[in-house]
């Protein structure tokens, strides 16, 4: 009997698996949502991020941004804060005229070999604002890096 | 004040010790194996003068140090503006004071040893010698290694090390030389000398496979930066022969120099003993955990590198863990390797003790089980992670499962080779040994310990998720954020109901085999003995806990001519199958001129 249960729960774990690596390549294509919502904009800003584009993403930065953070100063920046080895999902969007408060979880993974896997998410909130008709990415004037 | 708080630690140690012995010699007097009215100086007399000697011989030995350390290093030290004289004082009035009462409190032991010769057969003493000399080696060990560093060069020359290292190393010498003369006449005594033999032999091999290890990572990393070219823009102290470098080969050779006279020479005739089985199981366990946790890291580097999401974009980058994994990979390798080779040696030469044999398969076998439920419960959350992020849209790092799913594949690959090699020959042990194999303690405690921790955290998953899913829908806050936080509950529940019901089904089986096996077969429960009998009858007491195959508990009978008993093989086969038998599960025999009688009690 204990070698039926055995033999079920390795064909179980195994579907599961095959299961979820189907779901994982139909699903995650890499989708880009709209760009001209402030959503679509931080999806862009980070993927230039994440792919060390950092001409691209400073480029999503609002005028009055810029201006308090060099571009040089943002690259420097970006090597300490790199988005790479993070997941972020849309959680919430509040759009207040020509400004706009984009929500996101950001989950962080360390496998941990051999004590064991880490997660934590915490939630992280992006300010955007309405420039010529695009959204861009704004901080406080004193802050010159690629998160806030 | 500052003089009298030093003192402290030794003082908690030898109380700690004295404590211990104090207790496992009331304990042994209570269960019978110790006699009360032993022969020698008497318990408390015993205690005062070993350890009292013992706690004189530090206290001097360290006035000895600081006076030989303060005057070498005014000869060869570093010139000092001002050299602190505390030290000189402090060590003067240490040796003035405590060298002459150690020496008569040793000159006192000697000379009661050679009045009770039964001293040798002491417990506490040999505790004493051999507390001594692990404390004196230990010490010895510390200033080697500072000495050594300065012979690298890593350290300026120090009067400390060189002294510690005369004065406790003389010591350790001329305790071992006495106890080397002195001998172990009993097991008792054996088993004290064992502990320390296999403690300074397990402590001293990780002195130097930790060292090893460190020795050939800096090695492979120096050759792996050459290898890929590598751009090192500073190297500060990383170098191959930096000061890290030689403090590490400073404590692994005084580790392999330590290791290799205990292991190697002293405990060399030892292989007929339980306790050296145990410790070659546990240096091969030790070597197993190693091995696999750098083959886990660099399994999961070449996974991640093929269907990972590497951080580094270059694969010269991405693979710069492989020193750091390689290194103690080889190490563990070879202590496996060596350890192995032993057992098996010496189980040709002289047998193998099964319980060790067994707990170290039931051990592997847990730390293989626990990385498949590892890989259980990371797949199961990935899976819940892909399925609500389906449901959502992703800002960065769409290819996020890629990682997870390289980790499910490692542990499965690392964890369920080793757990089918050691589980399967184990129930395969189980089918042909029948009972025997199938009762046994590790087994039971293997079985029952999975089942009930696994039967736990099942249950604790339930309410946990239970009590989450009330709370949402009592504060009308349903939402996929709800299966997000609680997937790896939920895949701590699927793991634990996939092993769970395995292990329970285990245990039923071994259950129905012992009930279908014929009486002969089954194991007797264990049953407490206890002897009454005449002193003159003491060497009876081997040949009953040869033929019970347990210890007996006896109580020195103080009647007068009550006589002991003249037995025969057949005789005492007779009384094992009246204690057999006897309903009670505890057992008392009274031993006189006219045989065994046999009473039994609750």
């Amino acid at each position: 009997m204990s070698r039926v249960w055995l033999i079920g729960a390795a064909v179980f774990v195994a579907a599961l698996a095959v299961a979820g690596i189907v779901v994982a390549l139909l699903t995650t294509d890499g989708e880009l949502l709209p760009e001209d919502s402030p959503e679509g904009v931080l999806q862009r800003y980070l993927r230039a991020l994440e792919d060390g584009e950092h001409e691209e993403a400073y480029a999503y930065l609002a005028g009055d941004t810029q201006a308090t953070c060099p571009f040089l100063d943002f690259v420097k920046q970006a090597s300490y804060q790199g988005v790479r080895g993070s997941q972020m999902t849309l959680e919430d969007v509040d759009r207040f005229d020509d400004r706009a408060l984009v929500t996101a979880n950001v989950t962080v993974f360390d496998p941990n070999i051999p004590f064991g896997p880490e997660e934590h998410s915490y939630e992280r909130t992006f300010e955007l604002t309405l420039e010529r008709g695009g959204w861009k990415m704004t901080w406080p004037e004193d802050w010159c890096g690629p998160l806030y | 004040m500052d003089f009298v708080e030093s003192f402290f630690p030794l003082l908690v140690l030898v109380v700690l010790v004295v404590a211990l012995v104090a207790a496992i010699v009331g304990w042994r007097r209570r269960e019978g194996l110790e006699s009360e009215a032993e022969a020698g100086i008497g318990r408390v007399r015993r205690l005062y003068f070993y350890f009292g000697t013992f706690v004189y011989m530090i206290v001097a030995g360290t006035g000895a140090v600081l006076i030989g350390s303060y005057v070498l290093d005014e000869l060869f030290g570093p010139t000092a503006i001002d050299r602190d004289v505390t030290q000189l004082a402090l060590g003067v009035a240490l040796a003035l004071i405590w060298t002459p009462v150690w020496l008569w409190h040793r000159v006192r032991v000697e000379r009661l040893l050679k009045e009770e010769p039964a001293e040798r057969t002491s417990v506490i003493r040999k505790v004493a010698v051999y507390l001594a000399l692990g404390v004196t080696l230990g010490l010895t060990v510390e200033a080697s290694t500072e000495v050594l560093r300065w012979v690298f060069g890593a350290r300026s020359f120090g009067g400390y090390g060189v002294m510690a290292l005369l004065v406790w190393g003389g010591l350790w010498a001329m305790t071992w030389r006495d106890e080397s003369l002195e001998g172990q006449p009993t097991d008792d005594t054996r088993i004290v000398r064992r502990l320390y033999l296999y403690i300074t032999s397990g402590a001293t091999l990780a002195m130097l496979a930790g060292g090893a290890s460190i020795m050939l990572y800096v090695i492979f990393r120096e050759a792996y930066e050459g290898v890929v070219s590598l751009p090192v823009l500073a190297r500060g102290n990383d170098t191959l022969w930096s000061d890290e470098t030689r403090a590490t080969l400073a404590v692994a050779l005084t580790g392999g120099v330590v290791w290799a006279t205990h292991w190697l020479v002293f405990a060399r005739r030892d292989a007929h003993s339980d306790m050296r089985q145990f410790y070659l199981y546990l240096a091969i366990l030790a070597g197993v955990v190693t091995t696999l946790s750098a083959a886990g890291v660099l399994l999961y580097g070449v996974l991640q590198w093929g269907i990972g999401t590497p951080e580094a974009d270059s694969a010269g980058m991405h693979f710069r863990f492989v020193p750091a994994a390689l290194a103690p990979l080889l190490v563990g390798l070879v202590l496996w390797g060596y350890h192995w080779a032993v057992v098996r040696e010496e189980r040709a030469a002289v047998g193998e003790l099964g319980a060790a044999r067994r707990i170290y398969g039931y051990l592997v076998t847990v730390l293989g089980l626990g990385a498949l439920i590892g890989a259980v419960i990371v797949l199961v959350s990935t899976v819940i992670g892909l399925a609500v992020t389906s449901a959502r849209d992703e800002l960065v790092g769409p290819d996020w499962w890629r990682d997870r799913m390289t980790l499910v594949l490692t542990l499965a690959l690392v964890g369920g080779p080793l757990w089918a090699l050691q589980w399967f020959p184990l129930q395969g042990r189980a089918v042909r040994a029948g009972t025997e194999e199938r009762q046994s303690l590790p087994r039971r405690i293997f079985l029952y310990g999975i089942a009930g921790a696994a039967t736990l955290t099942f249950l604790g998953s339930v309410s946990y998720l239970l009590f989450v899913f009330l709370n949402a829908v009592l504060e009308d806050k349903m939402s996929l954020t709800l299966l997000r936080d609680a997937k790896w509950s939920i895949g701590t529940l699927v793991a634990a109901g996939l092993f769970a019901p395995y292990h329970w089904l285990v245990l039923q089986e071994d259950r129905k085999a012992a009930e279908e096996a014929p009486p002969a077969a089954r194991a007797a429960p264990a049953k407490s003995v206890t002897l009454l009998i005449a002193a003159e009858g003491l060497a009876f007491v081997p040949r009953l806990e040869a033929a019970l195959g347990t210890r007996v508990r006896v109580l020195d009978r103080a009647d007068p001519g009550t006589g002991v008993p003249v037995l025969s093989d057949e005789d005492i086969e007779r009384l094992k199958q009246r204690i057999a038998e006897a309903p009670g599960s505890q057992v008392l025999l009274v031993a006189d001129a006219a045989g065994v009688q046999v009473f039994s009690y609750r």
